[in-house]
């Protein structure tokens, strides 16, 4: 009982300060996806949903959604040019960020993220890769709790034997904050 | 400030250390011209990768076959409707419908040809009409050179080919 009660105390303490400081933000992106080095694909839009939790302002994790279009990639055959179906990638992973990663104001991170990996392809089986991004990120807060943010990524999804598929994503979003850490 | 900057440091080098950011993907097209085939004379194309440019270039950097597939214009030159089918090998001994049925590996099999009439497999839609990729993906990458031969069914045959072959892979240092 000595040790339990100073043990809960603490723990009360602690609760309640991460809820004070903690930042709880979701909201919706919208950008576009563009494969590097890539003939199998072009171009497209991307739009998704993500959540991230900042229990101090120096880190955050989070998880996102992304629904990815690719462009048709073209190629001239013997009959004249003609496109195969680039498909489309979801992806639900989770991030990790370090840098100023809540409050209002201005805040910039670098982010790290997992993913599931599925490119569906008309024609062609599904793909399921596990990809890896990094990029960095600014986010806007405004005192009215709304953060305009915009992100680049760096996205990897290896294939086996050193090889990988890479793409430049960016996007830009609108978070909705729920509590906000320390400012 | 400095532990971002480190985060940073280790991804980009976990990343370069696996070789992800030295690969690219390239797509490689080559004339497949079989021409007249029937059964009591079929059609057979010696087709040699190493004869393309981008594909001998690139031979010892291949890390994986992404995708392959035929396009290609069949004409059926018979009375009735027929189906084409291509096949690889490595011998370019089989003459006859039998052997090659046999011993050399489907990788195609086209939907009905209506009788004097032809049909156009396009880029997209060839891909369902491919059979044992793990075959022809292992004879692209790994030989290199084989022999295309064309039967169709019902015998007898009398159907003209103009094919191509796509592949697509990624290749780096």
């Amino acid at each position: 009982m000595k040790v339990k009660l100073p043990a809960l105390l603490i723990l009360l303490a602690l609760s309640a300060s991460a809820y004070a400081v903690s930042d709880i933000s979701v909201g919706p992106f919208f950008g576009m996806n563009m494969p590097l080095a890539n003939k199998d694909a072009k171009s497209g839009t991307m739009i998704g949903f993500q959540a991230k939790y900042s229990p101090i302002t120096l880190f955050a994790v989070g998880g996102h959604y992304q629904g990815r279009k690719y462009g048709d990639p073209s190629e001239e055959f013997f009959y004249g040019p003609d496109t195969k179906d680039g498909g489309s990638v979801t992806s639900l992973g989770i991030d990790a960020y370090l840098g100023k990663t809540s409050g209002t104001g201005v805040n910039f991170y670098l982010v790290g993220s997992l993913g599931s990996y599925k490119w569906k392809r008309e024609n062609q089986g599904e793909i399921s890769k596990t990809t890896y991004s990094f990029g960095p990120g600014l986010e806007i807060v405004l005192p009215m709790k709304l953060g305009i943010e915009g992100r680049a990524l760096f996205d990897i999804a290896p294939t086996g034997e050193s090889g990988s598929w890479k793409a430049l994503l960016w996007f830009v979003g609108v978070n909705y904050h729920i509590g906000l850490g320390p400012m | 400030m400095k532990k971002t900057l480190l985060f940073g440091l280790i991804a980009l080098s976990g990343l370069l250390i696996a070789g992800c950011l030295v690969t690219g993907q390239v797509t490689i097209i080559e004339d497949v011209d079989i021409g007249v085939t029937s059964n009591s004379n079929i059609g057979k194309f010696h087709l040699n990768l190493n004869e393309n440019e981008d594909y001998a270039d690139k031979i010892d950097k291949i890390k994986s076959i992404d995708a392959v597939s035929f396009v290609a214009r069949i004409w059926n030159r018979e009375d009735s409707a027929s189906t084409a089918a291509i096949y690889i090998s490595s011998s370019g001994s089989y003459s006859t419908v039998d052997q090659i049925e046999d011993n050399a590996i489907k990788v195609l099999e086209t939907p009905p040809v209506p009788a004097n009439n032809s049909i156009l497999i396009g880029w997209n839609d060839s891909y369902q009409y491919m059979h044992n990729l793990d075959s022809l993906f292992r004879y692209v990458k790994d030989v290199g050179e084989f022999y295309v031969y064309a039967i169709a069914s019902p015998v007898p045959f009398d159907d003209s080919i103009q094919a191509q072959i796509v592949i697509t892979m990624t290749v780096g240092n």
